[in-house]
């Protein structure tokens, strides 16, 4: 028998309680102004609250707005699939339909052991996992779900949103890297080539709504979109959109880096516990993320008749997208490695330039249309 | 020395945007002691000032979990259950995994279409403003993009992968 390594985790917990302990004091130092802001605004005008910033950032269409949304969305898939596969699904926690499930599996998953490997890069192993939850997290911040519910009205949010997940690779490769196993090193290898094969025909799809709203800035591409819709202009940009989205989420039929039949669990082979759980709260923000800019981008966002308000129709067209991305997976089976290079690089991306070259030809007409 | 134009400095001062808020409205009772002289103070309220406290509040968040995953779970460690996994089996070899990265080519056509995409947005972004005519000279880059891409994958086909 071996002898054990030095234990890593009494360190790491000395170290991060020290972290945890700066960062928090840093984020109280930096947003008190605006909690007193809110504590004044309590008392004369508590309606206004919804306004502020701070309360964007950490309530509505921020993080705990994201956590419910990705607990909703592990119960739904979970149900809808069985439902989809014939069987029950979660059934037991929480009285009806297992409502109460997706808690379940974040207090199980608290209280498992994270298992180390000894042959892992040991800081970088344990570190990923948060890099992922933040980098599928930060790209809503751009993302309008009303003409005030956005944290950050930037002019070039389409571009800073596409910068954000372009992280989202190297992630994944650090982890795979990291973990020194064979199954992740497989699995990281091909996550990399699908997400950057499909990286180049989401931002070509996304082209279209640039030049139809002739602004980066999200909240103007939602506006510009009162009158007409632009999946109307650029259906075949929304398909091959659609088709990335479902790539860069790994979801069926594009999950050949978690294949579990092929490589265990790819490139999360290694990691156990809570570790893990932060993966896959990372995979449902990002899903997240992904339906709200399609949403906004070719659905319209906000926009809709005028008897409802605009925060109900923008959460109903994220719903539906979300809802149809959960319903695929009980649908396809899996593709291989080379068809989906094959297929992104041969199909999806002479679909956008198509799509481009008939909205630059029809450029008249359009801007008589919208403009 | 460097000149920055009226220009360059009103983007700078837009992209840090700050906006102050008034102390002297809330009651004393509820303000720290070191804020009690302060009239008014500034904080950043634009964007990227938000962008980085929720940065920061997710590194906090993620170590949070770990600390509570760390101090909840049980821990009993063993040499074989920090070998690496393979399937039941003794992994065999060397300590590092190195494999053959058999796409490479379509990582390099990433990087030129990547910064090729970034040209079409330059063009793209001014399609009010631009003459039918002149968006002949884009479809014509789009066009020539099409080659290549046919070209990298009937090679890869007859390399065999």
């Amino acid at each position: 028998m071996q002898e054990l390594d030095k234990d890593y985790a009494s360190s790491f917990v000395k170290y991060s309680i020290a972290a945890v302990i700066i960062l928090l004091a840093l984020v109280l130092y930096l947003i008190y102004p605006s909690l007193l802001n809110i504590v004044q605004l309590l008392f004369s005008n508590p309606s206004a609250i919804l306004g502020t910033t701070l309360f964007k950032l950490l309530i509505f269409p921020g993080l705990i707005y994201v956590s419910i949304v990705a607990l909703i969305a592990e119960w739904v898939e979970r149900k809808l699939v069985a439902r989809i596969q014939v069987r029950v699904g979660p059934f037991y926690v929480g009285g009806w339909e297992g409502l109460l499930q997706p808690i379940a599996d974040l207090f199980k998953l608290i209280t498992k052991e994270i298992i180390i490997p000894k042959h892992a890069d040991k800081n970088i192993f344990i570190l990923s996992p948060i890099l992922a939850f933040i980098v599928g997290a930060l790209p809503i911040i751009v993302v309008p779900y009303s003409p005030t519910y956005v944290i950050w009205d930037y002019q070039f949010g389409l571009l800073l949103y596409f910068a954000i997940l372009a992280f989202y690779p190297l992630v994944v490769l650090l982890a795979a890297w990291s973990s020194n196993n064979k199954y992740s090193f497989i699995g990281g290898l091909r996550a990399l080539y699908q997400q950057a094969s499909y990286e180049v025909p989401l931002f070509l799809a996304a082209l279209p709504a640039v030049m139809l709203a002739g602004s980066f800035s999200l909240t103007a591409i939602a506006s510009a979109q009162a009158r007409v819709w632009f999946i109307l202009f650029a259906p075949l940009s929304a398909i091959v959109f659609f088709a990335g989205m479902m790539a860069e989420l790994e979801r069926i039929p594009f999950d050949m880096p978690e294949a579990d039949s092929e490589l265990v669990s790819g490139w999360t082979t290694e990691y156990s516990g809570i570790a893990w759980g932060l993966y896959q709260f990372a995979a449902y923000v990002k899903l997240l993320a992904y339906s709200a800019f399609f949403v906004t981008i070719f659905l319209g966002g906000w926009q809709g008749p005028a008897f409802l308000p605009p925060l109900f129709w923008s959460l109903l067209k994220v719903g539906i997208v979300v809802l149809i991305l959960l319903s695929v997976r009980g649908f396809f089976p899996r593709i291989r490695i080379d068809q989906l290079v094959r297929a992104g690089w041969g199909r999806l991306i002479p679909i956008c330039i198509l799509n481009i070259v008939i909205i630059a030809l029809l450029q008249p007409y359009i801007v008589h249309i919208l403009g | 020395m460097v000149n920055l134009s009226n220009c360059h400095a009103q983007r700078i001062t837009d992209f840090f945007a700050i906006t102050h808020i008034n102390l002297k409205t809330i009651p004393i009772g509820a303000k720290p002691r070191y804020l009690r002289g302060v009239g008014t103070l500034y904080l950043g309220d634009g964007g990227p000032f938000w962008f980085a406290v929720f940065l920061l509040i997710g590194i906090a968040g993620g170590l949070l979990f770990y600390l509570v995953a760390f101090i909840l779970a049980p821990r009993a460690r063993s040499a074989i259950k920090e070998e690496t996994f393979e399937s039941g089996q003794i992994p065999p070899g060397g300590k590092r995994v190195r494999l053959v990265m058999q796409y490479f080519a379509f990582l390099l056509l990433f990087l030129v279409f990547d910064v090729v995409s970034m040209f079409l947005y330059a063009w793209g972004a001014s399609y009010y403003s631009f003459a039918p005519s002149q968006s002949v000279y884009a479809i014509i880059l789009l066009i020539l993009l099409l080659p290549p891409i046919y070209l990298t994958l009937r090679v890869a086909k007859s390399v065999g992968v």
